[in-house]
């Protein structure tokens, strides 16, 4: 007989210490401390598995889910979703890398449980081995682009040195100044989404936040560079050019292996991004499949 | 049309452009995305920092980004480089 439940940090430290990964205490520690919960299924009194929700502005998001071996194909992941779109009003949404091993099993569950597929996110990496190509792309236009930026007012700063009017500028700013899918001020707020200071940098004019690259530690050895966005005044400058080179930099002295990048392909300027910048990186791209879940408005 | 041509030639060289995208081209192709639904070559803000440096190196112009927008085809930015050696 099979039994959910929410969890509490402890619990779920104990009762899945197999499970665990970097990225689902990551996660878990976000989802307690940002109002969002972890649901552990038993079976028999065992634990099986669990399913961490994060809840997001507009929508419930499941961010991970694990079930021991000895418990695989028995529904436990079904059922862990049907338990959360019964407690959740609100749309859920999920994120599957195409390369996971459970890709098509998940997909057709979600497709089962009634959530519609939406425009997958192209996930790009790069590593350590990539520097000499990094190096080469500063040498032959990097440099001298940067340089221009410079001569035209633009400075980078890193954003532990940033002054707190640029912070200020960064809070107060809307989701549409910087085009962005989030606001960056969870970025800043939330230690769960463990900012690097040193990795994090901005362009900035006359005092004016014109870009930016907001970057976490994915773990010891990664880095996500979560946001990497222009004011819309500065579109079309090329101005994302400079904190995304002090950035990388930063990247290859602190001796980090491997970054990684989220683009959606309707974004026309991160489209523009990853054809002239990760173009410097051999092509290591993986779409990340969204789906998304509406409870029906009549009964809830 | 030399100063044309030298622009265009420095544009091929400095934006690395193929010539499966340059099929058609004309001095009045318009390079940038204006936003006004004319058909353009597609080029993107990089290239546009890439363009004002090439011709900062070529001819010793600072173009402020506030002009980029008047820098839309090759004419365009002869027309703009003229005005200054006029000057």
């Amino acid at each position: 007989m099979m039994n959910i439940a929410k969890m509490v940090m402890l619990e779920f430290h104990i009762a899945f210490s197999g499970l665990h990964t970097a990225l689902s205490n990551r996660f878990a520690s976000r989802a307690l401390q940002g109002g969002g919960s972890i649901y552990g299924a038993r079976i028999d009194g065992e634990y099986a598995g669990y399913l961490i929700v994060t809840d997001e502005e507009d929508y419930e998001k499941i961010v991970y889910a694990a079930v021991f071996p000895q418990y695989r194909n028995q529904g436990v992941f079904t059922a862990l979703m049907k338990y959360v779109m019964e407690v959740y009003a609100s749309c859920i949404q999920l994120t599957i890398p195409s390369s996971h091993a459970y890709f098509d099993a998940i997909r057709k569950t979600c497709a089962k449980l009634g959530f519609s597929s939406k425009e997958p996110v192209h996930v790009f990496s790069c590593s350590r081995k990539d520097e000499d190509n990094w190096h080469s792309f500063m040498e032959k236009k990097g440099k001298r682009l940067c340089e221009m930026l410079e001569m035209h007012g633009y400075n980078a700063v890193s954003f532990r040195e940033m002054d707190d009017s640029l912070v200020q500028q960064l809070r107060q700013s809307d989701r549409s100044s910087y085009a962005n899918s989030f606001h960056p001020a969870q970025f800043l707020d939330d230690p769960s989404f463990q900012l690097s200071p040193e990795l994090s940098f901005a362009a900035e004019r006359e005092g004016r936040l014109a870009a930016y690259c907001l970057v976490s530690r994915g773990n010891e050895t990664s880095a996500v560079f979560e946001q990497i966005s222009v004011s819309a005044d500065e579109l079309g400058h090329g101005v994302i050019l400079l904190p995304y080179v002090y950035s990388m930099q930063r990247f290859f002295e602190l001796g980090f292996s491997c970054a990684y990048y989220a683009m959606y392909a309707s974004n026309k300027h991160a489209n523009a991004f990853r054809k002239k910048i990760l173009q410097i990186f051999p092509s290591n791209e993986e779409i990340h499949q969204n789906y998304c879940y509406i409870p029906p408005k009549e009964g809830r | 049309m030399e100063l044309e041509k030298m622009i265009y030639e420095q544009l091929v060289k400095r934006l690395d452009l193929d010539e499966e995208s340059l099929e058609g081209f004309t001095y009045d192709t318009i390079l940038f995305d204006l936003g006004d639904g004319r058909e353009n070559l597609g080029l993107d803000s990089i290239d546009a920092l890439e363009l004002i440096t090439l011709i900062y190196d070529n001819w010793n112009i600072d173009v402020p980004t506030e002009d980029l927008k008047k820098l839309y085809s090759v004419h365009t930015i002869a027309d703009y480089i003229r005005s200054f050696e006029k000057d």
